[in-house]
Parts: C-alpha cells; sequence; structure tokens
C-alpha cells in the first residue's frame, strides 16, 4: 500500500481530534445524565430519557441541521457567540466535535446507566451513614463501581465519533484541513473518478483505529472489573 | 438514651411506634414485615416519617414539632446490615476507615488501631471482601461502623447469614462493644433466644404497632398468649447474681428470686447473667425429684392451667416458684398427676444461657 497522501493523514488526524474533544466534552456530562437517569426519580423523567436518545432515533441529517439553526450565525446562540465572542462553530472542526458529541452522547449514557443501575443502593446507604455526603459518594462509590460502564461508553462513544457523517455534513460542511473527517474524505474520494485507492485506504485505517479502540475497551474494562472483584 | 416516637406511612403498611430507653441494648422484635427495619431505616435518616420525634443521647434526628430532619450523614449511627455491605472496590483497610474523621468529633473514643484490635481484624487488612469469610465480613462491618464515631449502633439481623459458630463469635463482640462503648444499640432480630445475653430491652412489634415493650425479663415472662405466639415460644428469662462458678464441672451458680439456678459455664465474666427457660424444657412432678439428672429444681403453688392454641394435646402450666415459670406437658400427663390451680408442684429444667 502506497503512503497516505497529506488529504488522507489530515483526515486520520483530524478525525482523532474530532472524536477525542467530542469525548471531553460529552462524558463528563453523559455520566451526570447516567446518574441521575439511573437512581433518581423527578417529574418529567420520561422526557429527559426522551430528549436524550433522541440523537439515535433520528436521521443524523435533520441532527445537523438542528445544530445549523442553533448555532449557525443566524441562529440565537450562534448570533450570540459571533456577537460577544467572535466566535462560531459553522464550519469549524469545533463545531464537527459537537455535533459527534451530541450523536455519541446517548450511547455514552446508556453504556454508563446500565452500570449504574447495578450499583447496591445498600453501599450508598452505609457510606451516607459513615457520613458521605453526595459529592463523596459520587467520587468515592459510584464512579469507581461504575468505572466498567464509563469506559465500554467511552470507547462507544469515541468510535461512534469517529463514524460520524450525517450531522456533521449538514452542520460543518466538508472542508479539507477544518471539517473532512475520515468518513467525508471517503465520500468526497469516491466521489472524485479514479480515487478508489484513496477511499479504500481510508477504510482500512477507520477499521484499524475502531479495532484499536475496541480492543482497548475490552483490556480496560477487564482490568476495571478485576479492581472491582468482579470476575 | 434512645427515645423514638414515629408515624410513618407507605401505601398499605402503616407504622406507628413508640419507645423510650435509658440504658443497654433494645433489641426490634417480630415477624418480617412487621416494620423492623422500615423503623431502623427511619432512625438512621434513611426514611423520613410523616410525623414525630426521634432522639439519641440528646441529638434529635427528627421532630416534626421543630422540623428538624437531620439528613443520614449528619446523624452518625453505624448501621450493620445483614449482608455487611462492604464497599467491593476498597480494600478491608479501606473499608474499615470510610467514616474515619480526619477532626474525630466528640466522642470519638477509638482510634484504628483499637478498633482493628477490638474486632480482631489486622491479619486481613490488605485482603478484598470478596475474598473474606461471612463471619470476617461483619467483622469488618463492624469495626467501619465503630471508627465513624457513631452515636447509636443499628444492627439489621447481622447473624442472619452466618452459621452457628460465626453467630456466637459475633454475639461476643457484640457484647463487648456494648460494654466497652456504652452508645444505645438498636438490634433487629426475628430469633430472641438468640440474642438474649446481648439485650437488656425489647420491643415486640406485629403489623407496624408495639405488641409489647419493655425490659427483656419483664417482656419474656409479661407475654399474653397471641403476642407469645407472635413472638416466641412461650418461654421466661430470668437474671440472678453470679455467686460461684465451678471451673472442675463447669457449671455457675445464679442467685435467682426463685432460688439457685445451676448454668453450664465455661467462664463467668460477668456479676449478672440471664437464664432462658423455655416451657417445653420445664417437667413436673408431685413429689421432690431427687433421684434425677436435671440439675435445676424449683417448686411453687400452680397458679393456673391452660390450653396451649398450638396443639391440643398439650397444657400450659404456670407456676409460681417466686418467679413466674411455665411448663408445657402433655394433657395426659396433666390428667394423670391431677394437676390444679393451687396445688404445690416441683418443676425441673434446664436452662438455656449465653457464653461470652
Amino acid at each position: 500500500m502506497n503512503a497516505l497522501s497529506p488529504q488522507e493523514t489530515e483526515a486520520i488526524l483530524l478525525s482523532m481530534r474530532v472524536a477525542g474533544s467530542a469525548l471531553l466534552f460529552s462524558l463528563p456530562l453523559a455520566i451526570l445524565t447516567a446518574w441521575v437517569l439511573a437512581k433518581y426519580e423527578f417529574f418529567g423523567k420520561s422526557l429527559v430519557d426522551a430528549l436524550v436518545h433522541l440523537p439515535l432515533v433520528l436521521p443524523p441529517v435533520v441532527v445537523g441541521y438542528g445544530l445549523l439553526q442553533f448555532f449557525g450565525r443566524r441562529g440565537f446562540t450562534g448570533d450570540f457567540l459571533d456577537t460577544y465572542f467572535g466566535f462560531s462553530l459553522a464550519f469549524t472542526w469545533q463545531g464537527a466535535a459537537i455535533a459527534s458529541a451530541v450523536m455519541a452522547f446517548p450511547l455514552i449514557v446508556r453504556a454508563i446507566r446500565l452500570s449504574m443501575e447495578d450499583i447496591d443502593d445498600g453501599l450508598l446507604a452505609v457510606a451516607r451513614t459513615l457520613g458521605a455526603g453526595s459529592v463523596k459518594r459520587f467520587l468515592t462509590v459510584v464512579l469507581p463501581l461504575s468505572l466498567p460502564g464509563v469506559i465500554a461508553g467511552a470507547v462507544l462513544g469515541f468510535a461512534r465519533s469517529l463514524g460520524e457523517f450525517g450531522a456533521t455534513i449538514a452542520f460543518v460542511s466538508n472542508i479539507p484541513g477544518e471539517t473532512q473527517t475520515i468518513p467525508l474524505a471517503v465520500y468526497s474520494f469516491m466521489n472524485i473518478p479514479g480515487g478508489e485507492m484513496e477511499a479504500t485506504r481510508l477504510v482500512w485505517a477507520s477499521i484499524f483505529l475502531s479495532l484499536v479502540s475496541l480492543v482497548l475497551s475490552e483490556v480496560l474494562t477487564r482490568k476495571a472489573r478485576r479492581s472491582l472483584g468482579q470476575t | 438514651m434512645i427515645s423514638v416516637s414515629v408515624q410513618h406511612t407507605v401505601s398499605a403498611f402503616d407504622l406507628a411506634v413508640s419507645f423510650d430507653f435509658e440504658h443497654g441494648a433494645t433489641a426490634l422484635f417480630g415477624r418480617s414485615g412487621s416494620g423492623k427495619t422500615t423503623l431502623v431505616d427511619l432512625i438512621a435518616g434513611l426514611k423520613t416519617p410523616e410525623n414525630g420525634e426521634i432522639n439519641v443521647d440528646g441529638c434529635i434526628y427528627f421532630s416534626s414539632d421543630t422540623g428538624i430532619n437531620l439528613p443520614t450523614e449528619q446523624r452518625r449511627v453505624g448501621y450493620v446490615f445483614q449482608d455487611s455491605k462492604l464497599f467491593p472496590h476498597l480494600t478491608v483497610a479501606k473499608n474499615i476507615s470510610y467514616g474515619c474523621k480526619s477532626d474525630p468529633p466528640d466522642g470519638a473514643k477509638m482510634s484504628f488501631s483499637e478498633v482493628v484490635d477490638f474486632l480482631d481484624v489486622r491479619s486481613f487488612l490488605d485482603r478484598a471482601p470478596n475474598t473474606l469469610s461471612g463471619g470476617e465480613k461483619q467483622r469488618v462491618a463492624m469495626a467501619r461502623a465503630l471508627l465513624s464515631a457513631p452515636r447509636c449502633l443499628l444492627m439489621d439481623e447481622p447473624l442472619a447469614s452466618l452459621g452457628g459458630g460465626h453467630k456466637q463469635e459475633i454475639l461476643s463482640l457484640l457484647t463487648k462493644v456494648k460494654r466497652e462503648i456504652g452508645i444505645p444499640l438498636v438490634y433487629v432480630s426475628h430469633n430472641i433466644e438468640e440474642i438474649l445475653q446481648l439485650i437488656d430491652n425489647v420491643v415486640v412489634l406485629s403489623h407496624g404497632r408495639v405488641l409489647t415493650k419493655g425490659t427483656i425479663e419483664d417482656v419474656v415472662c409479661n407475654l399474653d398468649k397471641s403476642a407469645a405466639g407472635e413472638a416466641f415460644q412461650r418461654s421466661v428469662a430470668w437474671s440472678g447474681r453470679v455467686t460461684s462458678h465451678d471451673r472442675e464441672t463447669g457449671l455457675a451458680c445464679l442467685e435467682t428470686k426463685a432460688g439457685p439456678v445451676l448454668v453450664p459455664a465455661d467462664s463467668v465474666t460477668e456479676q449478672q447473667r440471664r437464664v432462658f427457660i423455655p416451657a417445653r424444657n420445664v417437667s413436673l412432678s408431685i413429689t421432690d425429684p431427687k433421684d434425677t439428672s436435671i440439675l435445676n429444681i424449683v417448686s411453687g403453688p400452680v397458679v393456673r392451667v391452660d390450653s396451649t392454641p398450638d396443639s391440643a394435646s398439650i397444657v400450659e402450666v404456670e407456676i409460681d416458684a417466686g418467679l413466674p415459670l411455665y411448663a408445657h406437658i402433655t394433657r395426659f400427663s396433666a390428667e394423670k398427676l391431677g394437676i390444679q390451680p393451687g396445688m404445690n408442684i416441683f418443676a425441673s429444667f434446664k436452662a438455656v444461657t449465653f457464653d461470652d
């Protein structure tokens, strides 16, 4: 196989950066959301649950269009950011990261929520009787015990971000070097006569990245389970 | 001192309970579904009652009158659950020190090292909880509760998942804890014989109501029939002062109001001991049975003869031997001996006791 062209290298590095940023952005929020959905009952919980899962069932292009309406220069938030901070998300790699984060969010929440639902309420009750407030309980009991789920969710979210296409192209378009991630580059090369070679190389790169993250997740999850005495 | 007076309703279940005791260990006793665990959860603050007041040694945990509802994390209750609830991701040492404050509040009497030695857990401090036996887990759970400088100890059937040997071991430790720490202890149980030596007060619950309450001696002796059926087999508990202990024979002699009672004891560490005499362990005779293997014989007038609710062929005889005593004998024997109220009778029994 020939060496990668600059455009391909750029697409791969950009994909990593976008997926990584998306994860950094969505993981803390997903952990909190998962915790609230797993252990709290409140008015409107099914609505929140539905909203969190919406990106999973909506056509990605609809999400992208929604983001464009919201964050675009003519959208309310986009206008605000542009006027006061001189900052725009539309057509930037940060925008691509936001699109990926939104699309991956429900998957991350689901994985973490499952492991949090398994946490014995009795352990949290014991922690309370031992004087632990909600923050200490969360940091010393909830988080360590749901670590396998957090790792699984993070990897799933990262892999999902690597594959994000519809929302990204609708929100930030397909600009080489700025928003052209691997799937978008593959799409572009497919539309260029004689671009099959490049497309194929990117497909292999994509498979490789996904496999590495899945294996990594398996190893980390097993390690975390062992430390919890679950195996 | 522990004083509880609460009213709590959850869907169809209605709990309305009040008791207060100045000293010692209190057993909450009753069948499953009687509200024992709910009551302990209310004391711990894991559930909130609608009305009432909970006061432990002058600290108001809850009061609907003044609107006080101290959160669980500020109540400082040492809660030991039936199945230990050790944190699986922490070592034994980290489990024990989880509730340890950097600046111990007033009343924090024991250091980590003292607690560890007290409950004899030093040999497995570095191990993970899932490698421990049931008895070891409960010892760790007790150590963890003690090190959090609790105002009171709450025990929800801590022996339920243990085998016989471990039960005795944990009970001895609990008795030691009660003696040395001197904080109120609330103990949930459905088997009162098991914890007789530990507890001082009993609250018998049934369907969310107090059936009877008081000191263990009063409650055991004064249960009416329905309560006895609900609570335990008809029995009495006598307490007495240890007057002698013969290592050779392994017997200790207690001076009770009904006279001396011999109980098996390997070692006697306390001056006061309690014996428990189930009615099925008492046999009767008209004349003084001299040549018998039974050690304890008391005599007194028959107070009454009654049928028992459980069986038509068994009758219950109440004897006033200085202290009340009940015997369950067959109707056939009662008729053969011609047992009538007022007649003097000799009762021989095996006393059950509990070693420390």
